[in-house]
């Protein structure tokens, strides 16, 4: 069972949290969390298992980030939740050298959220102007703080 | 950036209401569909609603070999030196249509304070009709390709729809 070796294979990286989730209710089978030191780690353990990143996105919780990443297999059915707190102001290792698919992702994060991700090939603002100089999903972003 | 289509230095006359007729009867469209609204446009270049009868259906995807622009869809303001880039590439005569309410005025993506798009094509190309709906049904963007050749030939329809009364 591939959630069974994912739990195998997460187990020496120490991390805060490898538990099996209820799929009926959230739909994941896997829920883990992680420090964002280990997510290079923890998409390593994903890769070798043959997953692919479903996607990944960030939620603003006022003091702090949650990063949230989905993984899924196409081989069988497992689905996989990674969410990683991050502090205001800090940085986050890339994954794009193991997922090319999260490249575009961590752009889009860092576009809407302001997240930095450390050794990234090429993180650039993706959605808005490259000029803008604002991040419109933080929750201090005011609806009306555009320039429209 | 302002197109100047002033007067023609040469005048041809009679011959100009022919030209007219002939561009009106051929209008070439850019395939710009930039949302929701290019699904609605495909539909009216496809079979059912058919714009190849009135001389509209050879969409090209340069605007070196067009003369419509039809502005289908939200234009992000990411997009919008990309709209007006195009819209410069395109040799004169030629003519925008705004096409759905994301183009005319920004659509339900607009309120006060957005920071994402250019509420209304006109805002940075001239547009020439306005074809309202979200998005227009392929009906109603024929007859805004129709009121275009109206505007271009400076003449009503030939076989304009009569009121079921009569």
């Amino acid at each position: 069972m591939l959630k069974d070796n994912l739990t195998k294979a997460l187990a020496p990286l120490n991390l805060e949290k490898v538990a099996a989730g209820d799929y009926a209710k959230t739909g994941y089978h896997l829920e883990v969390a992680a420090q964002p030191a280990q997510m290079p780690d923890v998409a390593q353990a994903m890769l070798a298992a043959d997953c692919f990143l479903e996607s990944f996105t960030a939620v603003d919780l006022g003091e702090s980030f949650d990063l949230v990443y989905h993984f899924a297999s196409f081989d069988e059915l497992c689905r996989s939740a990674v969410h990683v707190p991050l502090g205001k102001k800090k940085g986050m290792p890339t994954i794009s050298h193991l997922y090319p698919g999260a490249d575009w992702y961590e752009r889009e994060v860092f576009d809407l959220f302001g997240i930095h991700f450390f050794n990234h090939p090429n993180l650039k603002r993706l959605l808005l102007p490259e000029d803008a100089d604002f991040h419109p999903l933080l929750k201090d972003f005011g609806a009306s703080q555009g320039n429209d | 950036m302002e197109t100047k289509t002033g007067e023609p230095l040469i005048h041809l006359g009679v011959l100009e209401e022919a030209l007219n007729l002939a561009r009106a009867n051929s209008l070439w469209p850019l395939t710009f569909g930039l949302a929701c609204c290019a699904i609605e446009m495909m539909a009216a270049g496809a079979a059912r609603f058919d714009l190849d009868r009135f001389g509209a259906g050879v969409f090209r995807p340069s605007p070196r070999q067009c003369d419509l622009m039809i502005v289908a869809g939200t234009i992000s303001k990411k997009m919008a030196p990309a709209v007006v880039r195009l819209y410069e590439q395109m040799p004169a005569p030629k003519w925008v249509m705004a096409m759905g309410n994301c183009a005319i005025s920004g659509g339900p993506f607009y309120y006060p304070g957005q920071y994402a798009i250019v509420p209304g094509a006109d805002l940075i190309i001239p547009v020439d009709v306005y074809v309202p709906g979200c998005p227009p049904r392929p009906e109603t963007l024929i007859e805004g390709i129709l009121l275009l050749e109206e505007k271009i030939t400076k003449r009503g329809r030939l076989r304009k729809f009569r009121d079921a009364k009569g």
